[in-house]
């Protein structure tokens, strides 16, 4: 518990520290085969933002197998590794180190479970004349998920970190 | 000799040349559209004959059950006119509980401003589904919307838009009685009805 709260506290404090504040904000929608959910990116300046995203995961609901979705919150810290200027728009690419949790289903797990996994996402974000900014990328995470059921708790690799990694995403964000 | 030059000629006068071929490539766009489909309510009638019981059954009525539904389509879209685009789409959806289809989707756009321009637009579409399963091949569907376009650059956008959308289906017809699809020898007539708000975004390039 005093650990959960000391990791917490760390990320809080990283949060709110005033040069994580300084910067602008833009907030939109993620779109992935993964699930579907919002997303708020902290532009601490060009080369750098931190993303927040919470969304839902949609793992083996779209064949009916499941009426339920996961819950899944990831947070990214991208840096810009090289920048494609068009007539009218300009792409960035990013690649950026993370972690993530949530509750959400497994392949070939019969129920659901808590996740924690470090992420790595590469995306590339079309910057526009006006505030909405594209972005098209692709997450891998390598982590662990907790099953508890018939009063044990089974701690495995969370496969779809990985099996999913190829599932394209494409986030909307509007820069305020 | 003097006919295939004929011929030739006609031939020639109708090809399109290379800057009509390019002014038609221009006005292609690829679209990638998904979207959430809110289906309030659905309209059967069905009529078969129940072998447990040994008679006819006439069974028709609303369901005001909500279900949730969701599709992912990639298109292509052309404009036939600055304010009038065509897009014809495929991808997966799902259209009622526990009904999935691969749809062929032609949909037709006004943009009173102009198809690059932002603003508002409105469109109706007719999607047929592309099976060989006798279970899914009478599906159509229909739906008039509306949404606002964000241009974002010279030749791309973002759209999002909402429909009001009617399938129509045949769908298998499940004996209560006996905890099981009726046969298909048995069913004189299986029609179905879902209305449902489509809410989509659509990136345009």
């Amino acid at each position: 518990m005093k650990a959960r709260l000391s990791v917490l506290l760390a990320i809080l404090s990283l949060a709110l520290h005033p040069d994580a504040c300084a910067g602008d904000l833009s907030a939109g929608l993620f779109n992935s085969f993964k699930g579907f959910g919002i997303s708020v990116d902290h532009i601490a300046n060009d080369d750098i933002y931190n993303s927040f995203t919470v969304y839902a995961d949609i793992y083996r609901m779209p064949f009916g197998e499941t009426a339920y979705p996961g819950i899944k919150i990831v947070y990214l810290h991208y840096n810009r590794i090289a920048t494609i200027n068009r007539q009218y728009s300009t792409y960035d690419i990013f690649i950026a180190p993370g972690f993530s949790t949530g509750y959400v289903r497994d392949f070939e797990k019969p129920r659901p479970g808590l996740v924690t996994a470090a992420d790595l996402s590469l995306a590339v974000k079309m910057r526009t004349e006006k505030n909405i900014d594209v972005e098209f990328g692709f997450l891998s995470e390598i982590g662990f998920i907790s099953n508890s059921g018939n009063g044990k708790t089974q701690v495995g690799i969370y496969s779809n970190g990985l099996r999913q990694s190829w599932y394209p995403i494409i986030k909307l964000m509007y820069r305020f | 000799m003097r006919k295939i030059a004929v011929i030739a000629l006609l031939m020639l006068s109708v090809l399109p040349t290379r800057a009509e071929s390019r002014r038609f490539i221009q006005n292609l766009h690829p679209v990638l559209e998904w979207g959430y489909t809110s289906t309030f309510c659905a309209y059967h009638h069905f009529n078969y004959l129940d072998e447990y019981i040994g008679f006819r059954i006439d069974d028709k009525g609303w369901d005001y059950s909500y279900h949730s539904n969701a599709y992912v389509l990639a298109s292509i879209g052309f404009d036939l006119i600055p304010e009038l685009n065509l897009r014809v789409s495929s991808g997966f959806q799902g259209i009622y509980h526990d009904r999935r289809v691969v749809p062929l989707v032609g949909r037709l756009s006004y943009y009173p401003h102009c198809t690059w321009d932002d603003g508002i637009f409105v469109f109706a579409e007719g999607e047929v589904v592309l099976t060989r399963n006798d279970r899914y091949r009478n599906i159509s569907g229909y739906q008039l919307g509306t949404g606002y376009r964000f241009s974002l650059t010279s030749h791309s956008a973002l759209d999002f838009h909402v429909g009001a959308r009617v399938v129509y289906d045949e769908p298998d017809v499940w004996d209560p009685l006996e905890e099981g699809y009726i046969s298909e020898r048995n069913i004189k007539l299986s029609n179905a009805l879902y209305f449902a708000l489509d809410f989509g975004i659509s990136l345009v390039f």
